[in-house]
């Protein structure tokens, strides 16, 4: 049997700390350090491509149903011949999920108790992953970044939760794997699936491994994608402002550029000018 | 005199306490909670106690008054002139802090991040005690270092003191009528950011301006209101942005595809890359 004062000890310790742990609900001693600055490593090739592990282009071989690898195909010819294909972000429309993992421009993590938050440099793209334990809702509007339901697993089982498990849904289109333009279907019902995880020998590793479901897909399609940590203790963050030095102009179904000194300009041989049918004759 | 076991039990406690200290870097409870959707009380104007447009009298010196009087004239013929912002190029500070659409707070020891959804912001506030770096690469948002004040001596914090530097521009103080900031972009933005003492559901910010622009600097306190249960919505600019700006001239496109003009007798875009004359 305990001695009284012993248990009383024991008690006021015990009741010290759960007041302190009621007070100090988040204990980052419980998660993985992810601060810093993120950056994805490169694959077969330095293009930042869907699956790291192949090439850019239809050598990514994704397991797209007839239809879309037709529009796949496509969107891979356009390009060749000068176009933009099937890639909607060259008008800055943002980096959908599951594309803004690629992160071509660096990425900060910021885990609290409700919500792990993933800002990424281009497009300002904002993930938040919620891990409060709340369910999909019935209804969610649809957003390039998704929503996203996570919970955090410890593996190793060395209570410390170590990888964080995602679940994305309602991600809006138009959107594409990469730049070469693998599509998504059109009807948005595309899932995302993630484990986000620290490389067990590197603490300046994280992997994701990513897998999509999507109606596009004749079966799920994962990759295996890594980030490593940039070594500096003040990271440098930039702004990304795509419009800012971005040179296209879309004009109904025409895409145009702009000159260095501002005026319209043909992005194919015999392109017809705009039609400035809005413009009163004698302006013109 | 207090008897042994107390005072042992005093020592257990405060080394249970230092321990739980050194594990919790980030202690939630010494910190205000900010957390939650905050969106805009009062008006779009910068100084939301004074009406808008020329009810602001912003203290422009001279060269910055005929600035917004020429931006008040070519907005009567229509043009867009001194709202930058129409072709998605980020409001910046200190206008990004009228919280067009939602704004959230999140606060760590070392930075709290506040993100306004429109035009997607992100603000870093550096609260680790570091200087003022010797080179700042400008940014619309600029630098920002803060550090946290107990004012109230309640053994916890309640007030975040900014300071922010390092501006690119062009950048307003508002949208409508688009007062301007000196074309130097030296601005320095000075802020304290705590709860209402009345309502922890309302978020406070007052903001006082440095700028060359101004004959003295220009205070305003700005107000939000707390969503417990928000809705995140996206915003992205560019997606359904009618504004193209050609060269210096802003047109709009019609919702069948054809490029408008924006103001009365507005000339055509110059095509002279095409092959052949427009129709």
């Amino acid at each position: 049997m305990l001695h009284p004062i012993l248990s009383g000890a024991m008690v006021l310790a015990a009741a010290f700390a759960v007041a302190i742990d009621s007070a100090a609900a988040f204990d980052p001693g419980q998660f993985p350090d992810w601060k810093g600055q993120w950056l994805r490593r490169g694959g077969v090739t330095n293009q930042a491509t869907w699956d790291p592990s192949k090439p850019w282009g239809l050598a990514q071989e994704p397991p797209l149903t007839p239809k879309y690898q037709a529009i796949f195909e496509a969107s891979v010819a356009d390009q060749k011949a000068g176009g933009q294909g099937s890639d909607p972000s060259w008008l800055c429309i943002p980096t959908a999920m599951p594309r803004v993992m690629l992160a071509v421009q660096p990425f900060e993590i910021v885990i609290t108790p409700d919500t792990t938050y993933m800002m990424f440099e281009i497009f300002s793209t904002l993930r938040r992953i919620f891990t409060d334990g709340r369910p999909l809702p019935v209804k969610i509007e649809h957003s390039y970044a998704g929503y996203s339901i996570g919970h955090w697993e410890d593996n190793d089982g060395d209570g410390r939760f170590d990888t964080l498990l995602v679940e994305t849904r309602a991600i809006k289109g138009p959107h594409s794997y990469d730049n070469s333009g693998i599509p998504f279907h059109e009807d948005e019902q595309a899932v995302v699936k993630e484990r986000i995880y620290s490389d067990k020998a590197n603490p300046n590793v994280l992997h994701a491994e990513i897998t999509t479901f999507d109606n596009a897909l004749t079966r799920p399609w994962t990759v295996n994608r890594s980030y490593r940590r940039l070594p500096v203790k003040q990271p440098l963050w930039s702004e990304y402002i795509c419009t800012e030095n971005n040179r296209h102009v879309q004009l109904g179904n025409e895409n145009y550029v702009l000159s260095a000194d501002g005026h319209l300009m043909p992005t194919r041989k015999n392109q017809a000018p705009p039609d400035l049918r809005h413009f009163s004759q004698e302006n013109r | 005199m207090l008897r042994r076991a107390p005072i042992g039990l005093i020592v257990s406690a405060a080394m249970l306490s230092m321990t739980s200290a050194g594990v919790r870097a980030h202690d939630e409870s010494k910190y205000p909670d900010m957390r939650a959707q905050w969106t805009r009380l009062g008006g779009p104007q910068f100084d939301p106690d004074r009406p808008p447009n020329r009810g602001q009298q912003a203290p422009l010196t001279p060269e910055y008054q005929a600035i917004l009087e020429g931006i008040y004239a070519a907005r009567a013929e229509g043009s867009l002139e001194g709202n930058n912002t129409v072709t998605c190029i980020p409001y910046g500070m200190p206008r990004a802090m009228i919280v067009y659409e939602t704004m959230d707070v999140i606060i760590q020891r070392e930075i709290t991040h506040i993100r306004v959804s429109s035009i997607s912001e992100l603000r870093r506030i550096y609260t680790d005690g570091r200087k003022w770096p010797a080179q700042i690469t400008p940014t619309f948002m600029g630098y920002s270092i803060g550090h946290w004040e107990d004012s109230d001596g309640d053994g916890r914090f309640d007030t975040l003191v900014v300071e922010t530097r390092g501006f690119r521009g062009p950048r307003t103080f508002d949208g409508t009528p688009g007062i301007p900031l000196h074309r130097d972009n030296q601005t320095v933005v000075n802020e304290r950011i705590y709860l209402d003492k009345g309502n922890a559901d309302v978020l406070r910010d007052d903001i006082t301006v440095v700028d060359n622009a101004l004959t003295r600097p220009w205070s305003v306190a700005r107000k939000y209101k707390r969503s417990r249960q928000p809705y995140w919505s996206e915003y992205a600019c560019h997606e359904g942005n009618q504004q193209v700006l050609l060269g210096k001239e802003n047109y709009m496109v019609s919702a069948d595809g054809y490029l408008m003009p924006v103001k009365k007798g507005q000339p055509p875009p110059d095509l002279r890359y095409f092959n052949r004359a427009p129709k």
